[in-house]
């Protein structure tokens, strides 16, 4: 449609077909894994054994510096899903349906860690593993809504129809997604209220800030690592018959 | 700079070392986890399509076929 | 856009929108019981319903925390600005509960308005600072109450 007058450059319509991508993404992977475990290693020292101690909570805050990392991926991936799951049902593009399946474990493993850390940071904080508040309730919501999208590729041996009954799914997720940013300013709870705020510095110590910045650019790194791994392998399995799979397969590693 | 004084006031957290340490692992664990699976899957795939085409070639010494041979539907478990 | 595109995007919307509205809707019908706990002001203004287990939250009194000699019982009181009520707890209080800090009581509310809890978490705030810039902030509290006349 846009081949006399091409809106997009070339390389939008490359990344659009399974192959180009496959081959466009295949040099990016080393420097996002290096950036990735450098992030994740440098913040996790730093958070660990160079943050000042909180003056209250003493040294269990630092379950924040992966806690709230994990939670903002799991939320964000959630996005990432959805627009997925959205771009291939209106433009029936085969690679949105990959990305879009290969998001869900991602995201459902991310989720599980943020509800398993807060768990662990609740038992010598509130004086509880678990609490049915709106923030935990809602954040478990979506650890089933990611579990619904995997069982949905599954249930389905139409690899098509699998695609849309679980972006169906992933889009009426969305609604969740607001209620679980705003469920502590709407509701009474346990969790405390959020500490980075778009609009207002940080209500903490820069010193206890910054190893968190840098945890969260590694795991916005290890996410979009993850990702393409995901939907790379994807790309592979279900171009396992074409040319240039099976030549790759040989030996002739592109 | 480094926050405590011995490397077993660091493991102890202050009392809240099992907490901290257990997150910790299990995160790394789950990362783990998650960088693995794509990479072990491609790896299954890859090696079975090598296999496959070995064979192919045996059969048909002349000319080569690219056709897949009986359609197999495999699934990670 | 193809009408065929435009159509599917239009249906993509329409899910959007219609699961918004009906999780809104929902959560709306369900605010109250969304809630966690009930606040000191609701409990006393009689919404708070008595003799089933409810939960109380609030900020703890300063100088209200009173233990009982030779046991686990606690009474303590807990506000939120207009109101305060009584709780009555035996057993053992999280680390992070004191005075000036949020708590939360699960527990039965008594005839005599007195709340008796079976637990009680503590409830953080999202503010985090090392303990020398805690110390700091209150000395020049302190010193700017002393300037005080």
């Amino acid at each position: 449609m846009a081949r006399t007058r091409p809106l997009l450059p070339e390389w939008f319509h490359r990344l659009g077909s399974p192959k180009g991508f496959y081959q466009m993404t295949s040099s990016w992977m080393p420097w996002l894994a290096v950036t990735a475990a450098v992030l994740l290693l440098v913040g996790t020292v730093w958070g660990l054994g160079f943050a000042p101690q909180d003056a209250k909570q003493g040294n269990s805050f630092r379950i924040i510096y992966i806690h709230v990392p994990a939670a903002f991926l799991a939320l964000a991936g959630y996005y990432v899903m959805a627009a997925a799951g959205a771009i291939g049902l209106v433009w029936k593009m085969k690679l949105a349906h990959m990305v879009m399946k290969a998001a869900a474990p991602l995201g459902a493993a991310l989720t599980l860690i943020s509800l398993v850390t807060g768990s662990l940071w609740g038992k010598p904080t509130w004086g509880t593993y678990w609490v049915w508040d709106a923030r935990i309730t809602s954040m478990l919501v979506l650890f089933f809504l990611y579990l619904g999208v995997i069982a949905l590729h599954y249930a389905y041996t139409n690899g098509e129809a699998a695609s849309k009954a679980s972006a169906v799914l992933a889009l009426v997720g969305t609604a969740n997604i607001p209620i679980i940013y705003k469920s502590v300013d709407w509701w009474y709870t346990l969790h405390q209220p959020a500490t980075i705020k778009l609009t207002q510095a940080p209500s903490m110590h820069p010193d206890m800030f910054y190893p968190l910045l840098v945890m969260i650019a590694g795991f916005y790194c290890f996410y979009a690592l993850v990702l393409l791994l995901n939907t790379r392998s994807e790309i592979l399995h279900r171009e396992r018959r074409t040319r240039w799979v099976l030549d790759m397969a040989e030996g002739g590693r592109s | 700079m480094f926050q405590f004084d011995s490397l077993s006031a660091f493991i102890a957290m202050g009392g809240h070392g099992p907490y901290i340490w257990l997150s910790y692992l299990a995160t790394a664990l789950v990362l783990l986890w998650l960088v693995a699976t794509p990479l072990l899957r491609t790896n299954r795939l890859m090696s079975a399509l090598k296999r496959q085409q070995t064979l192919q070639h045996r059969e048909s010494g002349k000319y080569q076929d690219i056709s897949p041979g009986p359609r197999t539907e495999e699934r990670s478990p | 856009m193809h009408p065929l595109r435009r159509q599917r995007l239009i249906a993509v919307i329409f899910i959007v929108i219609v699961a918004t509205v009906a999780v809104a809707l929902v959560t709306y019908a369900l605010r109250q019981n969304i809630n966690l706990f009930f606040a000191p002001s609701q409990v006393v203004a009689g919404d708070a319903p008595a003799g089933t287990r409810i939960r109380v939250g609030g900020m703890v009194v300063e100088d209200s925390i009173v233990r009982a000699p030779g046991g686990l019982q606690t009474t303590f009181r807990v506000t939120d600005g207009p109101s305060e009520v009584i709780v009555t707890y035996t057993g053992i209080l999280p680390d992070l509960f004191g005075e000036n800090e949020a708590a939360v009581a699960t527990g039965q509310l008594e005839p005599d308005g007195t709340f008796t809890a079976t637990e009680v978490l503590a409830k953080h705030d999202e503010n985090y600072m090392p303990p020398e810039v805690t110390d700091a902030m209150n000395k020049a509290m302190e010193k700017a109450h002393e300037a005080r006349p």
